[in-house]
């Protein structure tokens, strides 16, 4: 957000196109495969955009140290992390600010939706690992987790979809990609569970009035309705379809 | 990263041993036989060059990232070459968040070795300015799933990613287009474990877990070898030497093939 | 980790499957379950299975959870003067108390019963309310297992594993030659000659990856006669 943008770049044309081509409410092209891992409990892999996104799930399992254990209920541990190759500058590997708080929120967002309960003394383990980055991964991360947990067979209230909207050149746009991100002035990714109309995770960084942050909540919404359902597809090829079994 | 135990049971111990003595392998392999192998060039498009590549269930993605640095005092005229390697807590319920565990520092200290003792990368002309400014070629190892052998494989994947490498000289204002990266030649490994008085290739998880002894040779298609690296606690015997050159010989001519097929150069 | 070859699945076709959040039907389940649940008068699945008429769902991919009585097979984890804690392919570990087996075990002499990769057979004794779990060897099917090799599945295969009325395993069991027992936990004890061990580890692999598959008991059948065949010359 806020980086200087090169003079006479437009991120919307006069046909309110951006500069991929897209409209102001279309999502970049989405591919999920689930089942990706031979160790992991569960996995699933993103394809969002440039973006792309491994997620292993292993758990519940014991969980050491003894001290850490919870008797009433399953502690979820979530880390976002970013393979040195995954930008155009090399990541130096380690966690940082941003990737610590990502998975902060990852992880509570989770612990309210997995039915942590019924595995007391546990832990609940989700990776999330951003191979390639191009905006919008810690969105593709959720998504891609999701998947990852029901392939583990971890018993939740539904599947969480993510997408992220934002404001460039003044519009309101949905699943802003890297440039977009750089050069706009505002940045909202959120998650739902699409069924039961439910917010689980919520962030905004820039400058938005109230108008355009109800635009953008509808923009992402109308947008987790159809991930959602390639969500299901994605399930279905591997369960139903047998895909790469 | 730290590492949790993983307990191998006696009963599964005792059977890999009783197949072993019938020539066969748990994964229904005889001795000198590596898992299926696939390579997938440019995998990571923000990397100069990557492959990924799984080895049976075992998989590497190997990322080349390169950037403009100040040499090395002592070397004011060669380029630099990092490699570093994180077992990513994807890859096995034993793997945990954190820095580099020794296993994970000496993966990437065999793969480095086995590149720069051979000069497979040509660091003398990866200098720009001697003295003030040369290329950094950084090879990142990032192993997802772990089913044994990831020294073979993170070599497989770092020369299929360094063999589709470009130094990025448009971006630095070098040149008006990528490079090449050309290399001098091409090191590849071969690992053995000993499973009761047989040498196999390309062990999987258990095999590695239960074995003893573990050797890997990095020898390039000259047949010159450029690392060697015996670990754990067993013993190679004297007369066992001879073989596993030999073998490590027709394994990475083998391997070899299958590398430059996947970059296009057959 | 074993590989399963691709098998010809045309014709196989999967049973009906719901995913989390799916709609079972109205009212709550009629058994207790966590694989489902219900928001006052309706019932949703919580995971990938198989929806039952009784508005509960049989998991594909659940972690075994000891229940009492359940007759498992566990691996020793742990020695210490007065149990061992049993790696019970769960979550949650199993506590042998050295009174709780068919020896005396005096103090500190565990070590000398049963030690760090040993395998037995034993029984779910009780489980507390924070899933603490306590086994027992103190019944006529537990023992140590001193032959034979292991295999690890989640805990929701085992019914497949078995087959109605034990019809899947039997038929491997005939086919190659081996004595099998199916732990609830998903741990299997295969014994015979170490190439049947190796098939029967292929096909329990099979069964485990398309559990859901109509038609599973035949495709694992055909699989076994064909790698008896390739593989009869090692049978000496």
């Amino acid at each position: 957000m806020g980086m200087q943008k090169p003079p006479g770049l437009k991120l919307v044309d006069e046909n309110l196109r951006r500069i991929d081509g897209r409209r102001l409410d279309e999502l970049r092209p989405i591919k999920m495969k689930v089942g990706v891992l031979n160790r992991a409990d569960g996995s699933a892999y993103v394809e969002w955009g440039k973006n792309k996104i491994l997620v292993a799930v292993y758990g519940p399992r014991e969980l050491h140290p003894r001290y850490m254990q919870d008797p009433t209920k399953a502690v979820v541990r979530a880390r976002y992390n970013m393979a040195p190759f995954s930008t155009e500058e090399r990541v130096k590997p380690g966690p940082t600010r941003r990737s610590v708080e990502i998975s902060k929120l990852i992880a509570e967002m989770f612990s309210g939706i997995i039915f942590i309960e019924e595995f007391p003394r546990s832990a609940i383990d989700i990776f999330i690992e951003v191979l390639q980055a191009d905006a919008g991964t810690r969105t593709a991360g959720i998504t891609a987790a999701s998947l990852a947990l029901a392939d583990a067979g971890i018993p939740m209230r539904g599947l969480v979809t993510a997408c992220a909207a934002g404001k460039i050149d003044g519009y309101v746009v949905l699943d802003l990609n890297k440039e977009e991100d750089n050069y706009g002035e505002a940045d909202m990714p959120m998650a739902m569970l699409v069924k039961e109309n439910r917010i689980v995770y919520w962030q905004m960084d820039g400058q938005m009035t109230e108008e355009e942050v109800r635009t953008a909540m509808k923009m992402v919404k109308d947008a987790c309705e159809k991930i959602y359902e390639m969500q299901k597809e994605a399930l279905k090829r591997k369960y139903v379809d047998l895909e790469g079994l | 990263m730290a590492e949790l135990e993983e307990i191998i049971p006696k009963l599964q111990a005792n059977y890999v041993l009783e197949l072993a003595s019938k020539g066969m392998r748990i994964d229904g392999r005889d001795f000198d036989s590596y898992r299926p192998i696939s390579i997938e060039v440019g995998f990571a498009e923000k990397a100069e060059g990557s492959a990924k590549v799984s080895l049976g269930a075992t998989q590497v993605i190997v990322g080349v990232k390169v950037s403009i640095g100040s040499p090395f005092p002592d070397t004011p005229d060669r380029g630099i070459l990092i490699t570093n390697a994180e077992l990513v807590p994807t890859a096995s319920p034993t793997f945990e968040p954190g820095p580099p565990n020794e296993n994970a520092i000496e993966l990437s200290r065999i793969i480095d070795r086995t590149l720069r003792e051979s000069r497979a990368i040509p660091l003398d002309k990866l200098v720009i300015e001697e003295g003030k400014e040369v290329w950094e070629i950084w090879i990142d190892i990032h192993v997802i799933d772990y089913d044994g052998n990831l020294i073979d494989a993170s070599m497989i994947g770092a020369l299929a990613a360094l063999l589709t490498t470009k130094i990025p000289e448009d971006r630095y204002g070098y040149g008006s287009e990528p490079q090449p990266l050309e290399l001098n030649c091409l090191p590849l490994t071969t690992t053995f474990v000993r499973l009761g008085e047989h040498l196999v290739v390309d062990p999987n998880l258990i095999e590695e877990k239960l074995s003893n002894v573990r050797i890997t040779v990095g020898m390039n298609e000259k047949g010159i070898i450029s690392s060697i690296q015996k670990s754990n606690s067993g013993f190679i015997d004297f007369d066992e030497v001879e073989k596993i050159i030999n073998k490590t010989k027709i394994k990475t001519t083998e391997l070899r093939e299958l590398v430059l097929k996947s970059v296009g150069r057959s | 980790m074993r590989y399963v070859p691709r098998l010809d699945l045309s014709g196989h076709k999967s049973r009906e499957l719901v995913f989390p959040g799916d709609f079972l039907g109205d009212g709550r389940p009629l058994m207790p379950t966590l694989y489902a649940y219900s928001d006052g008068s309706r019932t949703y699945s919580a995971v990938i299975g198989i929806p039952q008429p009784t508005r509960t769902v049989i998991p594909l991919n659940a972690k075994y959870l000891p229940k009492r009585d359940d007759i498992v097979i566990g691996i020793i984890e742990d020695v210490q003067p007065v149990f061992w804690l049993l790696n019970l392919n769960s979550p949650y570990p199993g506590v042998l108390h050295a009174n709780e087996t068919p020896w005396e075990v005096g103090f500190g002499e565990t070590g000398k019963y049963l030690n760090i990769g040993d395998a037995v057979i034993a029984k779910i004794q009780a489980v507390d309310e924070t899933r603490r779990v306590f086994v027992t060897m103190k019944d006529t099917r537990a023992r140590k297992l001193t032959s034979g090799t292991l295999f690890f599945f989640p805990a929701s295969k085992v019914a497949r594993i078995l087959g109605k009325g034990g019809s899947m395993v039997s038929m491997i069991k005939q086919k190659t030659g081996t004595s099998i027992l199916v732990g609830q936990n998903g741990v299997v004890w295969v014994r015979g000659h170490p190439i049947a061990a190796m098939i029967v580890g292929e096909a329990l692999d099979i069964i485990s990856r398309y559990s859901h598959l109509v038609g599973l008991t035949e495709l694992v059948s055909k699989y076994i006669d064909k790698r008896v065949s390739e593989l009869k010359d090692l049978f000496k």
